[in-house]
């Protein structure tokens, strides 16, 4: 995952397979990230994702 | 007909192994890239339940998945745990339904296995375990 900052808007890009392990991964981090940046917008860019399940939808 | 079963700890990181595991068994069968991320998803959806629902995050628990076809490419696909069962199946197969809104669980996961297969059946019994079977009828051509 990457966290890019880009005007006013923070972007996460994820890669790879959202299933249940690798979101329980990121998933602090992405909250701490939005709650330290306190940015007007968010967006999550999941262009290169190559898999993801209802795990993912109800982190998202 | 063709069978595979596997039997492996209701740890996380088995499910990726469950997901390709199945995928692989069905290669001979030529199937879509479509077909192939539904079989994916239907077997990501049926592992994790067993592991978050029926086991309750108890990694000693055994899944145990078994993946079928016939010469019609007709693939019959069973997840099945011993955890704690399912106490009302027709609530739990409602959309957006989900006794762990504390996980953040979307309550998709029974929709999505059932939108992606062509027959869809639970059995579950309150502390007997459950057992989830599909089929799904890949693309054939005699």
């Amino acid at each position: 995952m990457k966290c890019i900052h880009q005007d006013k808007a923070l972007i996460f890009a994820f890669s790879g397979e959202l299933d249940n392990l690798s979101i329980l991964k990121i998933k602090a981090d992405v909250i701490r990230e939005i709650d330290r940046v306190q940015a007007p917008v968010v967006k999550f860019d999941f262009k290169d994702v190559t898999f993801i399940d209802s795990t993912g939808i109800g982190f998202y | 007909m063709n069978r595979m079963t596997l039997s492996f700890d209701a740890k996380l990181e088995n499910e990726a192994f469950a997901r390709t595991s199945a995928v692989a068994f069905l290669m001979p069968l030529n199937p879509t890239v479509d077909e192939i991320m539904e079989i994916k998803t239907i077997l990501a959806e049926a592992v994790v339940n067993c592991m978050i629902h029926g086991y309750q995050g108890c990694e000693e628990g055994q899944v145990r998945i078994s993946v079928a076809y016939d010469e019609t490419h007709r693939v019959t696909i069973e997840v099945q745990d011993t955890g704690i069962g399912i106490e009302d199946i027709t609530l739990a197969r409602q959309p957006l339904y989900t006794t762990r809104a504390d996980l953040e669980r979307s309550g998709m996961g029974m929709t999505i296995m059932e939108s992606f297969s062509d027959e869809f059946e639970i059995q579950s019994h309150p502390n007997q375990g459950t057992t989830v079977r599909l089929v799904k009828q890949l693309q054939f051509h005699e």
